[in-house]
């Protein structure tokens, strides 16, 4: 049980500054089998308490790994004497966060941990499945992952509240060689918003992905490199939501646009084909919950959908508190810190296009020589807009139909250059929440998408 | 000293309980100052206490691991309970192991305390100069830290550790900026011991600063050629790093694949390339002195004259395989300076691009490689043409190793690696 020992503190915040006292605990699992050996197999806590203050401007931010009322007065004090520090050496201060609700946000959901035996269980039973039944690998990694928080937050003029993120994600690697002897390799992986049981409870989800990762590593290992240059490509909708998050969502986080990026001039502008809306979703889209559903954030700020671009127009931004003031606009709850020692800056949540009216089978068709990608790693953005993002498998398309698999490759393009060519959207959603952000810090987030048609560079041979 | 000393002996005292011969602890207690400098002022100070226990232990050639934060009697007994439970639901194994050290290690380096006030004013007049030297330059956040750790590691096999480290370290986010015209995200980190000469002197910053600059003026680049590609030393290094994850890490070696599982003592690259993986050495301030398993860290060469002489491995898959542990996590890359000015370097590059970063996915494992390159500027006829955009680099990290053309005079030593500029052949470069 992670208890609340801050509550009765909120009796010491300095009434002169505006302060938000966290208390949170991270828990990660973690366990992998490579090649059958078990060379991972860890379990961590990490868990504190911190104090964030601002005053006229400036903020000073403490943090102690304890949780305990005492450590909740050191950090308070040390937070306080920080933003104090600051303030001493501004030229000129500004006014107070503008106000906002107060209220109390209770948990959406609670985490449920899973022993570590049923975890290990889990692996193997997903390894043993892949060994017996696809003998031609030349290796396998199986890796299941579980990084859960939870947080009580209490603020001086905003909302109070508990939330909790569970999240476990399971990886499914394998490796095949080519004629020539070269490896390739190919990662399935599942992630849910829940706990262990509720998460991979039937393995007929489990076996689906295994036998996908499967094919796909069998085409890979017969596959050809991509041909470089300025292509057609219908993206697949794990792929459309990495366009989502990277080339989009990074340009339009307000703390970037202040910084210089390229959607700072073009508010209000069209950046995109009509066809094209994006949404950070807070928590609930068309009528239930997604991806990781966030209700409030660790400034204590309700969380509210950012509509970014709709029908090809750029709406919006996504805020804290401070850059909501600063550009006249209410926040919309995207502040969030990775671990109890981690200030709260601006994240994206569950960063999605929407779906269109266009059926995927259709925009095969439609494309003479092009390419169709289906699985994403990283990627990378710029305040530029020019993004980049690894493709880690993807098929030809020759005359409207599928051809052979193509390599690891790389595709980029300027988000708002890409956006135009979109001519085609499918009409589904997939929703993936197995994402990990950096921006100073890691944060879980969600994206996804429908097919969409569009242009950009490919990398390749 | 005697809070970690007490937590130590207490884990101690709860693993010879549970009979548990064979365990490798860290306690370990930090403090990091932290100050943000960003929209022109020094908007946000952080004062961070850390601390940290790790429990790994072997019972019956089983091993589990546990990790918490917390230092109270109730979190070690369950986190001791974790660690054993962990352990038990895992499949025994003979290759589980500790390494073991001869003797025990204490070590007192770098900067213990900080001064704020020194770093305040060392950071307001970095911010200064950049403005007035560089005023085409967007500085968009600017952080300077001093860390503090002390740290007590215990191994059964042999050894305990007493380690206290201090550093400060800057990272600087800023773009070329004029009017309009916004130039590519830029990035550079320092970690460096002394307060003495100011930041704007670090390895790399200006030369990254001026290149923020430069990148305001394009050069068109709209062809596909094969041609020369210099790498930074930034980026010189993630691309070393890339090859040695891709080819001598854990994974390769232990699934027996990709292009370098049968060239231990063999040739690699060029022979003009020699690597070290060195933390011990006096010009690394960032860097692991336990590894995983429990060994002190000694410097050793991956590569020697362009022949791979160990795998980046634990003591788990050397036992897997009977190839030789590494000495270390692999900290503190260092490729020694090179005989070619870099000036010379341009000079000899027909067609081809001065690179200070690639954006890229993770290299597959047969090491093929391609990303965008940022940062980067255009050479044609021995003379650096403009800065290019949506231009993709592609290319075998396994081939490429072997096309090294020259290496740099020129060394940054950021503290936690150095490199030169090195200058590679036969790179697939494509504009759009």
């Amino acid at each position: 049980m992670f208890n609340d020992v801050i509550k009765e503190k909120k009796s010491l915040f300095d009434t002169s500054v505006q302060t938000v006292l966290r208390q949170q605990q991270n828990r990660e699992r973690r366990v992998i089998l490579m090649n059958g050996n078990l060379v991972t197999n860890v379990r961590t806590e990490s868990s504190g308490i911190c104090g964030n203050v601002y005053q006229n401007g400036v903020r000073g931010f403490s943090s102690i790994a304890e949780c305990s009322g005492e450590a909740a007065e050191k950090v308070l004090k040390a937070a306080t004497e920080n933003a104090a520090l600051l303030n001493g050496h501004l030229d000129t201060p500004k006014a107070a966060y503008s106000k906002t609700s107060q209220g109390i946000a209770i948990p959406n959901r609670l985490i449920e941990d899973a022993t570590q035996k049923q975890i290990i269980e889990l692996c193997k039973k997903v390894d043993s499945y892949v060994a017996e039944h696809y003998k031609d690998l030349v290796s396998r990694l199986i890796m299941y992952r579980e990084d859960s928080m939870e947080k009580y937050i209490y603020t001086s003029d905003a909302n109070d509240g508990h939330v909790s993120y569970p999240r476990c994600m399971l990886y499914i690697g394998m490796t095949k060689t080519t004629k020539e002897g070269q490896p390739v390799e190919v990662f399935g992986s599942i992630s849910v918003s829940a706990g262990l049981e509720k998460a991979f409870s039937n393995f007929e989800i489990i076996r689906k992905e295994i036998e996908k990762t499967y094919k796909q590593v069998s085409d890979k290992a017969e596959g050809t490199y991509a041909d470089a240059g300025y292509k057609t490509v219908i993206l697949h909708p794990d792929v459309a939501g990495m366009i989502a998050h990277e080339a989009v969502g990074h340009t339009v986080e307000a703390d970037l646009v202040r910084g210089g990026s390229v959607a700072g001039p073009n508010l209000n502008k069209q950046v995109a084909s009509e066809l094209v809306n994006i949404v950070d979703f807070a928590h609930t889209a068309f009528g239930k919950d997604i991806g990781i559903p966030v209700y409030l954030d660790d400034e204590g700020i309700v969380a509210k959908d950012a509509v970014l671009i709709e029908n090809g127009i750029l709406k919006s931004y996504m805020h804290n508190r401070e850059s909501a003031d600063f550009y006249g606009v209410e926040p919309t709850g995207n502040a969030r810190g990775w671990a109890f020692s981690d200030e709260p800056i601006i994240r994206m949540r569950n960063t999605m296009v929407l779906p269109g009216k266009d059926k995927l089978e259709d925009m095969i068709a439609s494309v003479e020589n092009g390419y169709y990608l289906t699985s994403t790693g990283n990627g990378q953005a710029d305040l530029t807009g020019e993004f980049m993002f690894g493709i880690n498998m993807g098929y030809e398309i020759k005359n409207g139909k599928l051809g052979k698999a193509i390599l690891d490759t790389t595709v980029s393009g300027v988000a708002f250059d890409m956006l135009k060519t979109v001519d085609m959207v499918s009409d589904e959603l997939v929703v993936n929440a197995a994402g990990t952000c950096g921006k100073k810090q890691p944060m879980s987030v969600s994206m996804g998408g429908p097919a969409i048609r569009c242009k950009l560079m490919i990398g390749g041979r | 000293m005697e809070k970690l000393q007490d937590v130590l002996t207490y884990v101690k005292n709860l693993l010879q309980e549970k009979n548990v011969n064979q365990a490798l602890l860290s306690i370990e207690e930090s403090n990091t100052r932290e100050l943000t400098y960003e929209n022109g002022e020094c908007s946000l100070l952080r004062t961070l206490f850390g601390q940290t226990v790790g429990i790994n232990i072997i019972k019956n050639q089983k091993n589990g691991k546990s990790q918490i934060n917390d230092f109270s009697k109730e979190a070690l007994k369950t986190a001791v309970e974790t660690a054993l439970s962990s352990a038990e639901a895992g499949d025994a194994d003979v290759a589980y192991a500790f390494a073991k050290n001869e003797e025990d290690l204490s070590i007192c380096e770098g900067v213990l305390d900080s001064d704020m006030e020194k770093l305040l004013e060392r950071v307001k007049e970095l911010a200064h100069t950049i403005k007035k030297e560089y005023p085409k330059v967007q500085l968009i956040q600017l952080i300077a830290s001093h860390s503090y750790t002390h740290r007590l590691v215990h191994n059964s096999n042999g050894g305990d550790a007493d380690i206290r480290q201090g550093h400060y370290g800057i990272s600087l986010e800023f773009a070329g900026n004029d009017n309009d015209k916004t130039a590519g995200l830029a990035g550079h980190f320092v970690a460096f011991e002394s307060l003495d000469k100011p930041l704007i002197e670090l390895d790399g910053v200006r030369t990254c600063l001026q290149s923020a600059v430069d990148e305001l003026h394009l050069a068109e680049l709209t062809d596909k050629f094969e041609g020369k590609v210099i790498f930074r030393p930034d980026c010189a290094s993630q691309i070393l790093a890339f090859a040695i994850n891709c080819f001598a890490s854990t994974q390769p070696v232990l699934s027996k694949t990709g292009p370098w599982i049968e060239k231990l003592d063999k040739q690699v690259a060029s022979d003009n390339l020699t690597v070290k993986l060195a933390p011990m050495d006096e010009r690394i301030f960032e860097k692991s002195l336990v590894t995983a398993d429990g060994a002190w860290s000694k410097d050793y060469t991956i590569i020697d004259k362009g022949v791979l002489k160990q795998f980046d491995i634990g003591l788990y898959v050397s036992n897997k395989t009977g190839f030789k542990p590494a000495p270390n996590d692999g900290s503190g890359m260092i490729v020694e300076a090179g005989d070619t000015a870099l000036n010379d370097m341009i000079k000899n590059v027909k067609r081809g691009l001065l690179v200070g970063s690639i954006s890229a996915g993770r290299p597959s494992g047969n090491g093929e490689l391609s990303g965008v390159a940022k940062n980067s500027f255009y050479i044609e006829d021995g003379e650096i043409v403009g800065a290019v955009n949506e231009t993709m680099i592609s290319m075998n990290l396994a081939e490429l190793v072997h096309n090294i053309d020259a290496i740099s005079r020129e060394v940054w030593n950021t503290g936690s690696y150095c490199m030169p500029y090195l200058c590679f052949d036969g790179v697939n470069i494509s504009g759009k």
